[in-house]
């Protein structure tokens, strides 16, 4: 059997919510949701594992705090040490105070790029890629559930098209799945 | 949804007074005297000073009392206590013939651990210095300190650690503890003012359910304003000398005239403080009291009208906040330091105050859900509070940090006193409480779960509640009895004591109206508050 997949449209998050819940209470698997923006809730209702970027988040973190501290202990303690107000810099611990601005700002500066790079690349969306999305509209005002025929065995796919348009959709389309 | 106090509640309140009455009455006997000591660069002499700007009311009998003792006790210890000139004499027990002359400095010799400026006038200040040996013992046996170079650091040791000492006649830190605690408290009711105004002014929804404790916390006003009051009635009888701008000598051209002082004084005046100080205490009280009359007529006529009210009234009162906030702390805290000066103290000390209310409130709340009452209340609520808790403690790091990188930094000698006082004297304490109240709610706080649990919540609050309460403790001791400071039986009885007082008039104040605001517009958002 090929790969189906049903893309239904909506034009209200909260239509959209309440479908969700009313198809997955009946056992169908909501493979995904495309909206223009976050939706509160729906990950727990379709569910949609919890996301892993907080830790890449902590980890690119560490890393550009561990970055600057070695950075400015050779720039400043043991290449270079200069005498700034008073204070020379012959020692890391005792001039720590006056380096952690350096740190903390490296230390954000590495977490939010890294996020962003490791988003982009995780959701396939860096530039010059082709969209994904199944809709150029769900960039705009408009929200598409995706359901796949092969996921829910149980059901036939006509079955499920009747479902899912009891749940105040506005267009529903079935489409052969292309690669992955 | 009445809520009525318990019998349970009322007892455990009682006792936390009486227990902290007692624990504090026993803390006032066992004051004692500021006394300086100072070893010798080469350890062989401990220069014992009481300096009279301090202190100034123990006599020279006093002085004399302690010189004995010491030498009793160090005997008990067996260690020798002599004056420089009976170096050499090993006159085994002789300790108490020994009496060595008073020797009369200037007080200026004290600059380490005055302010900075010396300008505490030019009283003779008594002075005593002593040498010390082991006693060795008739069997031959040596004491416990087996070197001669340990024997004047455990003298100092016994002075410092208040084991020997004067009576304090003018209970410096007796009242040092009630404007600590009396700021504290006052700071949770009006923090909580704050964010009831905050709340309207932003048109907030999901705290509707809440808003009840809130407003039970903000009408313990009263209570902080009047220790914080008496404390300064008695500076202005001169019953303590917590802040020196009060001193008026020092205004006037003489052997006390402190420069800076007189500069100040166009602003920093008695007079000008008192209506300053009326003025905070009367426009929050005022404000407390009309949004507490509002909110009962919603509760009884309905529509919106009250609360639109609120709303614009909350954000008068966010105007009157921002300025007082700022200034009450330069005037009962930062005076203090009177020749010191931040220009970030204000919101440093208005983000301790935000933070100390939003844990009582969180409590407040916890304790009232796991009595059954506020059903209403679910997690996305806790989870709420958990997240001000979490989001201020930074605030608060941010803003402690800023201020101290910046005067370290630059090194001033008007300005970095402050932390040379609070680094040399408060090292453990002063960076201690930093990290309690940054490192800890930051690392566990930080995740979702953690804010949902109540259990971590609950420890995480009750040690950022103590650690405010130590911050407000650094903010005082080191400007009133300086190097002199001890947390025993009166810190810890006083605390012990206002929190029962509070906490009692906070139920009785939930007792006084109905938990959940019956027609706030919001209510219904409230409720089903839920992410």
């Amino acid at each position: 059997m090929a790969d189906k997949v049903i893309y239904a449209m909506y034009d209200d998050d909260d239509v959209l919510k309440d479908g969700a819940k009313m198809l997955v209470g009946k056992g169908v698997h909501v493979a995904d949701v495309y909206s223009p923006f976050p939706i509160h809730g729906i990950d727990p209702i379709i569910g949609v594992k919890h996301t892993r970027l907080g830790i890449n988040a902590f980890l690119y973190g560490l890393t550009g705090t561990t970055l600057a501290i070695t950075a400015i202990n050779y720039f400043m303690i043991q290449d270079w040490p200069m005498n700034i107000g008073g204070k020379p810099s012959f020692s890391m611990l005792e001039n720590l105070p006056s380096f952690i601005p350096i740190i903390f700002e490296f230390t954000v500066l590495c977490a939010a790029h890294g996020m962003a790079i490791t988003y982009l690349l995780r959701n396939k969306t860096l530039p010059g890629m082709p969209a994904r999305n199944p809709d150029p509209r769900t960039t705009d005002d408009k929200f598409v559930m995706e359901v796949r025929v092969n996921e829910n065995s149980q059901f036939s796919g006509d079955e499920l098209q009747a479902m899912i348009k009891e749940t105040g959709i506005i267009e529903i389309e079935e489409r052969e799945l292309q690669g992955s | 949804m009445e809520f009525k106090i318990s019998s349970r509640a009322k007892k455990v309140t009682f006792t936390l007074m009486i227990v902290g009455l007692l624990a504090m009455i026993w803390g006032i006997f066992t004051e004692q005297s500021y006394i300086h000591t100072k070893l010798s660069e080469d350890g062989t002499q401990l220069t014992l000073s009481y300096p009279t700007h301090n202190n100034g009311e123990n006599t020279d009998e006093e002085w004399e009392q302690f010189k004995a003792d010491l030498i009793i006790a160090a005997e008990a210890c067996h260690i020798q206590i002599m004056e420089p000139g009976a170096h050499g004499h090993d006159n085994h027990g002789a300790g108490h013939e020994v009496h060595a002359e008073d020797a009369h400095t200037d007080s200026h010799a004290d600059e380490t651990h005055g302010d900075g400026h010396g300008g505490h006038g030019h009283r003779a200040e008594p002075t005593w210095s002593i040498s010390a040996h082991v006693i060795h013992t008739k069997e031959g046996m040596e004491a416990w300190h087996h070197h001669e170079d340990e024997v004047l650091p455990a003298v100092k040791a016994m002075v410092d650690s208040h084991k020997v000492g004067m009576p304090d006649h003018q209970h410096n830190r007796f009242w040092s503890n009630l404007l600590i605690n009396g700021f504290f408290f006052f700071g949770i009711a009006l923090g909580a003012l704050f964010y009831l105004a905050l709340h309207y002014a932003t048109e907030s929804g999901w705290g509707a359910v809440i808003l009840r404790v809130f407003e039970a916390v903000m009408l313990v006003l009263p209570f902080g304003a009047i220790v914080l009051i008496v404390v300064f009635l008695a500076g202005t009888l001169d019953w303590n000398h917590i802040y020196m701008w009060m001193d008026e000598s020092k205004l006037t051209m003489g052997e006390d005239f402190d420069k800076l002082l007189y500069k100040k004084s166009g602003y920093l005046n008695q007079g000008f403080f008192w209506i300053r100080t009326l003025i905070y205490i009367g426009v929050f009280w005022i404000f407390a009291l009309l949004f507490r009359k509002w909110s009962k007529k919603e509760d009884n006529e309905g529509g919106v009208k009250w609360h639109f009210l609120q709303y614009r009234r909350g954000a008068l009162f966010l105007v009157f906040f921002a300025v007082f906030s700022s200034m009450l702390a330069w005037d009962w805290i930062m005076s203090i330091d009177a020749h010191w000066f931040s220009t970030l103290f204000g919101w440093y000390v208005f983000s301790g105050i935000w933070i100390s209310a939003m844990v009582m409130i969180l409590m407040t709340t916890l304790y009232l859900k796991s009595r059954g009452h506020l059903p209403q209340i679910n997690q996305s609520h806790i989870h709420d509070l958990g997240k001000w808790i979490f989001a201020i403690s930074f605030l608060w790091s941010y803003l402690w940090f800023s201020q101290f990188m910046l005067i370290w930094y630059s090194n001033i000698g008007e300005e970095v006193t402050y932390f040379q006082q609070r680094i040399l004297d408060y090292k453990f304490l002063f960076f201690g409480t930093f990290a309690i109240n940054f490192i800890l709610p930051m690392v566990l706080l930080m995740s979702r779960d953690a804010k949902r649990t109540w259990s971590i919540l609950l420890i995480i609050s009750s040690i950022v509640f103590v650690g405010h309460w130590m911050d407000v403790y650094l903010m005082v001791m080191p400007g009133t009895i300086m190097n002199n400071y001890q947390i025993g039986m009166l810190e810890f009885g006083m605390f012990i004591m206002f929190l029962g007082i509070f906490v009692h008039f906070l139920l009785r104040n939930l007792s006084k109206a109905p938990l959940i605001k019956k027609n706030h517009p919001m209510l219904d958002e409230s409720i089903h508050h839920d992410f």
